[in-house]
């Protein structure tokens, strides 16, 4: 064996990395419940305004709140596709087997936000992007 | 790879490997059986080599963690076609 160790120190060495630098990435969900409570008080604020004999105030106020509420959905789309496909690996599977139903309705869900303006549809985003944040949390234990 | 020698860069599979250490991997066990549960591997992954321990295979698939939990995130599975081979001694 003392040979065999006198050979191999005569071998030149190259770095080998112990930490997964590249892969490994910083993943939070709160992000993506941010996104999901925005668009559900956009939701809200696009329903108080007036419904009859809007100001252009009012026209511009409808505007600007679609648009946050589009740019929310997407945002939280986002979110949600980098945790499904980045964070979570095929071993969470074992302790969430409803893990990729959880994602795709709640992707889903920010395309209906996207489609309409509906409080439920946007009270049904933040509640199912917080289940997803109690995974998240769960998976961390 | 038959034999090559590596020195360790990072944290995460201490105690049993001290940043600084070095180690010959080689394939050549491979050639007579398959990685398994335990094997301490080194991989291939985004251009960098990367040891690891295989906590358990499924599917033709293994999955590698590093032994300091505190200082090792989880990984992931790999394809045996990624592994360049196994730890076989250990400078002390």
């Amino acid at each position: 064996m003392r040979i065999l160790d006198i050979l191999f120190r005569l071998l030149p060495s190259k770095t080998i990395y112990a930490h997964c630098d590249i892969p490994c990435g910083i993943y939070d969900p709160k992000p993506a419940q941010i996104a999901a409570a925005t668009v559900l008080k956009m939701v809200q604020k696009i329903g108080e305004l007036p419904k009859e004999n809007p100001t252009v105030n009012d026209r511009n106020s409808f505007v600007r709140m679609v648009m946050v509420k589009e740019e929310h959905a997407q945002i939280c789309k986002k979110e949600l596709l980098i945790l499904w496909t980045d964070y979570f690996k095929e071993e969470h599977l074992e302790k969430f087997p409803d893990l990729h139903d959880k994602f795709w309705k709640a992707a889903k869900l920010c395309s209906k936000n996207k489609q309409s303006v509906d409080e439920s549809s946007a009270q049904e985003l933040v509640k199912a992007v917080d289940e997803i944040a109690e995974m998240f949390a769960e998976s961390k234990k | 790879m038959l034999l090559g020698k590596f020195k360790i860069a990072g944290h995460s599979m201490q105690p049993l490997l001290d940043p600084g250490q070095e180690i010959i991997v080689s394939n050549i066990p491979y050639f007579f059986r398959s990685p398994k549960k335990g094997d301490l591997i080194a991989f291939k992954e985004n251009n960098k080599t990367i040891i690891k321990r295989i906590q358990k295979t499924h599917d033709r698939r293994f999955f590698v963690l590093g032994d300091n939990k505190q200082d090792s995130k989880k990984f992931g599975s790999i394809p045996k076609n990624k592994i360049i081979g196994k730890v076989i001694y250990i400078f002390k």
